[in-house]
């Protein structure tokens, strides 16, 4: 089996690890701050990183509350 | 595939068979411009003249109306949810008009642009200061993309709404 694909990203993913800040910890990375290397070189995909978690957060938690208010306010520039 | 994602692929599916061509915003905007965190916010950005085709496919697919006006649109189907932004101000337009898109497991995904997505998380916070997720949404982007971003957008958006000294504070 070949690992060395993910070697160099892995490897910038750790790096990024000691990097981040506290608040940005996931309970997927067992409470590591944990940030994306950034750009598309880094070879980590943050949409395919997003579903690995939320298939652990669905795991733990399978209902979710879903919105029972509408979007409320007036203020509407954008 | 989980859920969440099938519940996209499905979302995305529509936009295409109603020749509707949407840019994702919220909380999973958040996530492809690097700030992975748990969320399952499905929330686009629409042009609002296909609001009425939108609407009707979403019932088709067994959503349920919660909320509609010319600015948004709330829906949910059992424990799903999935929400609107009505693309019909020139802001919006061009956002919607220069999002990127990105291969995703789901499919093909137009995505806002960080600052974009940052003046439409000031303009939730603004409409509804419970939302303090807008406020820590937007002080990650921030913090991740802040030698790329385009700083003189990003103040025009807050002084729309009248929240220039936000965006120093913010910035730290």
């Amino acid at each position: 089996m070949n690992f060395s694909d993910n070697t160099h990203a892995n490897a910038e993913v750790a790096l990024h690890r000691a990097d981040a800040d506290a608040d940005a910890v996931l309970v997927r990375e067992a409470g590591v701050p944990f940030q994306l290397p950034l750009g598309s070189s880094s070879g980590v995909d943050p949409i395919v990183e997003w579903l690995s978690l939320m298939e652990v957060v669905q795991m733990l938690c399978p209902v979710w509350p879903v919105r029972d208010r509408p979007m409320q306010g007036k203020h509407w520039q954008l | 595939m989980s859920n969440l994602a099938e519940q996209i692929r499905e979302a995305l599916s529509m936009f295409a068979r109603t020749n509707t061509a949407p840019a994702l915003i919220g909380g999973l905007a958040v996530v492809a411009h690097q700030v992975v965190r748990a969320t399952k916010d499905v929330d686009f950005l629409v042009e609002a003249e296909a609001a009425d085709k939108v609407h009707q496919a979403l019932l088709d697919l067994g959503y349920q109306c919660l909320y509609r006006s010319e600015d948004a649109a709330n829906y949910v189907r059992a424990t799903e949810g999935l929400d609107l932004l009505y693309a019909h101000r020139p802001l919006a337009r061009r956002l919607l008009a220069q999002a990127s898109e990105r291969e995703t497991p789901m499919g093909r995904l137009r995505i806002i642009s960080v600052e974009g997505l940052i003046g439409f998380k000031l303009q939730g916070f603004v409409n509804d200061a419970t939302r303090t997720r807008d406020l820590d949404d937007i002080r990650a982007l921030l913090k991740i993309h802040h030698a790329a971003l385009d700083m003189d957008e990003l103040r025009a958006y807050f002084a729309l709404f009248n929240k220039a000294e936000l965006l120093d504070e913010l910035l730290g």
